[in-house]
């Protein structure tokens, strides 16, 4: 029960971390758009504006993700939930550094917060694994006890 | 036991944050130096890129305003190499044929940025090679 805890906990503050990331990644889109549309760039504008989005968008379904980590009383589905969307995160990402993704193409340069924030969905797909075992496990003890 | 495995992922995990945010300079250094140069290390394939990039002299307002962007991050003055990268970027908006060049100035945007010089003037470089 408290091993659950500490592995839900630390999963959360996780998925807390790659949301904070993702904010600060959309605070620098959101200032190359500003910037680019002042120079007159607005293809890239609308680029980066999309971008954007896409992390505020990001950031809030971890936050989402991490409350319901916390929230969750020996559920999976939570854990399902942060360990698909940290899969399809890094999927995006993947593609958008090898064969490119729509609106955006091919991009090349990775960045200091691309990777730790790569990392961070890395572990959060570990933790969430642990914990589904875990609970699985607890769940099928009670049942034969 | 399984607490002790937590912690110790717990501790894995912020190392690998560390070195990520340290080690992401040289390793986008040497893997856009990379296919300039072949097998040289990265610090020779620098010096190498330099020569290569001065002897470039070209009538195409874009290879000019990337070729000053190179000069002027290499002496130092990121500001007025930003202004020639969107100068270029600018310029190669729009034109289908040089999408990758335009790609190629976005990262070196996006290097200088993060305070990458030699990423920024390796993605520069390539750039110029994808106009010419």
């Amino acid at each position: 029960m408290i091993r659950n805890k500490l592995t839900g906990y630390s999963l959360a503050g996780i998925l807390v971390i790659i949301a904070i990331v993702y904010c600060m990644v959309a605070n620098s889109e959101y200032e190359d758009s500003v910037e680019m549309s002042e120079m007159g760039i607005i293809g890239e504008a609308n680029e980066k504006q999309f971008e954007t989005s896409f992390f505020i968008s990001a950031a809030i379904v971890n936050f989402v993700l991490a409350g319901l980590v916390i929230k969750s009383n020996r559920s999976v589905i939570p854990y399902y939930a942060s360990a698909g969307v940290s899969a399809i995160l890094i999927a995006v990402y993947v593609a958008s550094r090898t064969v490119g993704v729509p609106v955006v193409g091919i991009e090349y340069y990775i960045g200091r917060l691309d990777l730790i924030s790569k990392i961070l969905q890395a572990v959060a797909i570990v933790l969430s694994g642990i914990a589904i075992l875990s609970i699985r496990k607890s769940k099928t003890l009670k049942e034969l006890a | 036991m399984k607490n002790k495995s937590i912690q110790f992922l717990m501790f894995g995990i912020l190392t690998s944050v560390v070195v990520a945010s340290h080690g992401v300079v040289s390793y986008a250094q040497t893997n856009s130096s990379m296919p300039t140069i072949g097998t040289n290390t990265s610090s020779s394939s620098i010096n190498s890129t330099t020569t290569n990039s001065t002897a470039i002299v070209s009538d195409n307002p874009v290879v000019q305003s990337i070729e000053k962007a190179i000069k002027a991050i290499r002496d130092g003055d990121n500001k007025s190499g930003k202004k020639s990268l969107l100068e270029a970027e600018e310029a190669l908006e729009g034109k289908s044929d040089l999408v990758d060049a335009e790609k190629r100035v976005e990262a070196a945007l996006a290097a200088l940025k993060d305070g990458d010089n030699n990423g920024a003037i390796s993605h520069a470089e390539e750039a110029m090679k994808k106009i010419s």
